[in-house]
């Protein structure tokens, strides 16, 4: 028999982890709207969860992994690929009701670190965004991506190395007057192996 | 940048957070959610349902339609159709297809990055081209079910498993070509609340007829418009049509019941997704895909 979680259960965790959760969420979708469904998503599939988490951490762990994973379905979905042309409808409907009155991502306009993290391929993106901003762990992260510990400090060690260069560009251009969109080489190398590339 | 701007500028990162108006929804959608489940708990002698979400495609606009002459009903939700024939034939199980939305698309590939385990791009013998999944979502109803069977009969269609939540939710026996689940072990009340997901795929190659500038903008990286997508799509959905889907349930007292079906673009395929890339309203487009029952 599956063990089934209640309502008051999942709504303490969303109290706990909600943000961490909505932050991940953030910076994969970079859409408030997305990033508010994939919330939603992961703390339902909570819901019906019957793993027996060890403790706190692993169900950090297990949240941010599922929000993951439902932020790459969301990136390789055709649905989203085709309406981002013509604009989101779900979007405008919320806007016109009043719904979003404000928007994470204004605030984060010219964050150089958040828009740097915003460059970095997707894998290296949460490894990043995990230990450098969350500030979780290595061993951590591993348990949120569901990779090897070594294989994240792999990823941090790229990402630190795009960052440096991101924001070292950011410095450059700005101290020149240009707009700085310089492009780590260790992220270029990166998404240059990666397996399939979604059209 | 200096090590105390990007602690600052991370820090900030940081103070962003749900809003109370969005915990509220979120709050509200997982009682709703609960609630539902617990409307929808097991009764005794209640019909059993078993759904082997054959998920992608993506689109509001994209519903099936399903052909089997006089023996067609609906049921089941706006998007989802009944195969009664078996039912009225004294059979104890039924067949219906549903849609799912928001889910899948397409992807280009190239050798040596094909997969055996099922969650990645099969190998059917086409070195490089696009992977296509389609939204079908074959639910198999009636009572006393205690297990379902689908497989790849005929064709290079195969299965592809999304582990969604969980990588521990794969069914036990899953390959490309054949899969078998229990009442519940895939669905869940509330897409995309499910534990995983299990599209059917067709890889088509590179140099498929029509394909040819949708794998040049893909090799340069670039996105498909809607006239490429489309044709991509089609591609793929020719290639199901040549597969032959066959669907065995297993009921509580042991005894087996087999049908095969053959999935198929419908005339207004191509036409459809090219709509909905350009923005049309999901809901005035068509039924793109057809069902036939082979035996």
């Amino acid at each position: 028999m599956r063990a089934r979680r209640n309502e008051e259960f999942v709504e303490r965790a969303l109290d706990e982890f909600g943000g961490q959760v909505y932050r991940l969420a953030l910076g994969q979708t970079r859409s408030d709207a997305d990033a508010q469904d994939v919330v939603q998503d992961a703390f339902i599939a909570l819901l019906g969860c019957p793993k027996r988490f060890r403790d706190r951490e692993h169900l950090r762990a297990w949240l941010l992994r599922v929000a993951l994973n439902r932020c790459r379905e969301l990136a390789r979905s055709a649905w989203r690929r085709c309406v981002q042309t013509v604009g989101d409808p779900c979007l405008l409907d919320a806007a016109s009701a009043g719904f979003r009155n404000e928007d994470p991502l204004e605030g984060l306009a010219g964050n150089p670190v958040w828009e740097a993290l915003g460059r970095l391929p997707e894998k290296l993106r949460a490894a990043a965004q995990l230990h450098y901003v969350e500030g979780l762990s290595c061993k951590e992260v591993a348990d949120a991506l569901g990779v090897p510990a070594t294989t994240v400090r792999t990823r941090l060690y790229r990402a630190r190395a795009a960052l440096r260069a991101e924001l070292a560009g950011e410095a450059d251009a700005g101290a020149s007057g240009r707009p700085g969109d310089v492009r780590a080489a260790g992220a270029e190398d990166v998404e240059r192996r990666g397996a399939t590339h979604e059209t | 940048m200096r090590r105390d701007d990007v602690a600052r500028a991370c820090a900030q990162i940081r103070q962003v957070d749900l809003g109370p108006d969005a915990r509220g929804r979120i709050a509200a959608a997982v009682r709703r959610a609960a609630r539902e489940r617990r409307e929808a708990s097991p009764r005794a002698g209640r019909a059993a349902g078993t759904r082997g979400r054959w998920a992608a495609l993506a689109a509001c606009a994209v519903a099936f339609a399903v052909i089997v002459g006089s023996g067609l009903a609906r049921g089941g939700g706006a998007h989802a159709f009944t195969l009664t024939a078996f039912a009225d034939g004294g059979s104890r199980a039924s067949v219906g297809l549903g849609s799912e939305f928001w889910q899948g698309g397409l992807w280009s590939f190239s050798d040596g990055l094909f997969t055996s385990d099922g969650t990645g791009i099969a190998d059917t013998g086409v070195a490089e081209g696009f992977a296509v999944s389609f939204p079908l979502d074959l639910e198999v109803k009636g009572a006393g079910i205690s297990r379902v069977r689908y497989a790849v009969a005929e064709g290079s269609a195969y299965f592809r498993y999304d582990p969604h939540a969980d990588p521990a939710t794969m069914p036990d026996d899953f390959s490309p070509r054949s899969y078998s689940i229990e009442p519940g072990e895939l669905d869940r009340l509330l897409p995309p609340f499910r534990e995983g997901v299990v599209y059917v795929m067709a890889n088509v190659a590179a140099d498929a007829p029509g394909v040819a500038e949708a794998w040049g903008a893909a090799v340069q990286g670039g996105g498909l418009g809607a006239q490429e997508s489309a044709a991509v799509f089609l591609a793929g959905a020719e290639e199901l049509a040549r597969s032959v889907i066959e669907v065995t349930v297993t009921f509580d007292d042991g005894a087996t019941e087999t049908h095969r079906y053959r999935v198929s673009p419908a005339e207004n395929f191509r036409a459809a997704i090219e709509a909905f890339c350009a923005g049309e309203d999901a809901a005035s487009i068509p039924d793109v895909l057809t069902i036939e029952q082979l035996d």
